[in-house]
């Protein structure tokens, strides 16, 4: 085997495939760089916790141009002639949560007090309210709409809880009108008396979100 | 001899300047961490756009929906990491931005069992 001796010219050709070899590493770099258009942002999540503003009405269809806003006890009825249905709403775009409309629910849960029952107890469904309404103004005549599947129902004398999670958190994004309370066992004359805006025992929601 | 050694010269010059372009790309590739902050390379959006997500009524993400996304970024990969408080992933979903006129709503589906109280963080990606 012949040796192989270092003279110059070999020297400055090992030289010049070494700066070749640099050159392809920088340029397989520059490649993977460029070849992907990048752009990475974070949102921060504020927790806290409230209990949203709350109103209601009672509406009566024997007295359709009558407003019974924000009373101590309101009264579901159901017969033949004459029901009477229970607003409840709750703002939470308005103090003390006041929250803008990219805020979320992470959990939410409404409390509900029936004081009284006659005839009964007859089952009160709740629908979702979908137009605005006013318990300062709202009568029979000017009821909201509201949608064909409840989101809970209750029946008898006592306080219940409900998750309302989903409701109010598209409530925050998109306005929140609450519920339409409704006797939905039948024509017997049975009333459900809910605990309003001006008792103690006023419905509330307790609320966890972010924003 | 005199030439042989001009020639010599050139080449380390050659060297010593690739060698230097080699360790800038290099150094630009091992600090580059996609995770620490924003690094705008694409030209579709350059400012942090707002979010916000949806929950079913057991509190679980359902859906992230990222508001006023440039018409410019469609085509592009938005991605969407569910982040705790150890900035960890809770999980992660990603979508292909449709066509839409104006600043459009993209949402983003795909997380599973995620509950919205443990999101601390929302981090995004655009990529295209």
């Amino acid at each position: 085997m012949r040796r192989l001796r270092l003279t110059p010219l070999r020297l400055a050709a090992a030289i010049l495939l070494g700066s070749l070899c640099f050159a392809g590493v920088a340029y397989a770099a520059s490649l993977g760089l460029s070849s992907q258009k990048l752009y990475v942002w974070k949102q921060a999540l504020t927790k806290s916790s409230c209990a949203p503003a709350e109103s209601d009405a009672e509406i009566d269809q024997s007295s359709p141009t009558t407003n019974f806003g924000n009373r101590a006890a309101q009264t579901v009825l159901s017969k033949p002639n004459g029901n009477s249905y229970v607003l409840i709403g709750f703002n939470p775009a308005a103090a003390p949560c006041s929250l803008p409309t990219t805020a979320g629910a992470d959990s939410a849960v409404l409390t509900v007090t029936v004081t009284a029952t006659n005839r009964g107890p007859d089952t009160v469904s709740a629908y979702p309210i979908t137009s605005a309404w006013n318990a300062s103004t709202v009568t029979w005549n000017t009821m909201p709409t509201f949608g064909a599947t409840p989101d809970f129902t209750f029946a008898g004398v006592g306080t219940s809880t409900f998750t309302v999670t989903a409701p109010l958190d598209g409530g925050i994004k998109n306005g929140f009108n609450g519920w339409m309370l409704v006797d939905t066992t039948g024509t017997n004359n049975a009333t459900t008396t809910i605990a309003g805006h001006a008792s103690a025992q006023l419905p509330s929601i307790a609320l966890n979100y972010e924003k | 001899m005199k030439r042989l050694i001009n020639v010599f010269g050139a080449v380390l010059t050659a060297t010593l300047l690739s060698a230097g372009v080699a360790a800038a790309a290099s150094l630009g590739l091992g600090s580059g961490k996609l995770a620490a902050g924003s690094a705008t390379v694409s030209g579709c959006t350059a400012s942090a756009l707002t979010a916000t997500r949806n929950v079913n009524n057991n509190g679980n993400v359902t859906q992230v929906n990222v508001l006023n996304v440039p018409q410019a970024c469609a085509g592009e990969t938005l991605a969407v990491t569910l982040e705790n408080s150890s900035n960890g992933s809770l999980g992660n979903a990603s979508t292909t931005i449709g066509a839409c006129t104006g600043g459009c709503t993209v949402g983003v589906t795909g997380f599973v069992s995620i509950s919205a109280a443990n999101v601390v963080a929302l981090a995004f990606s655009l990529t295209g």
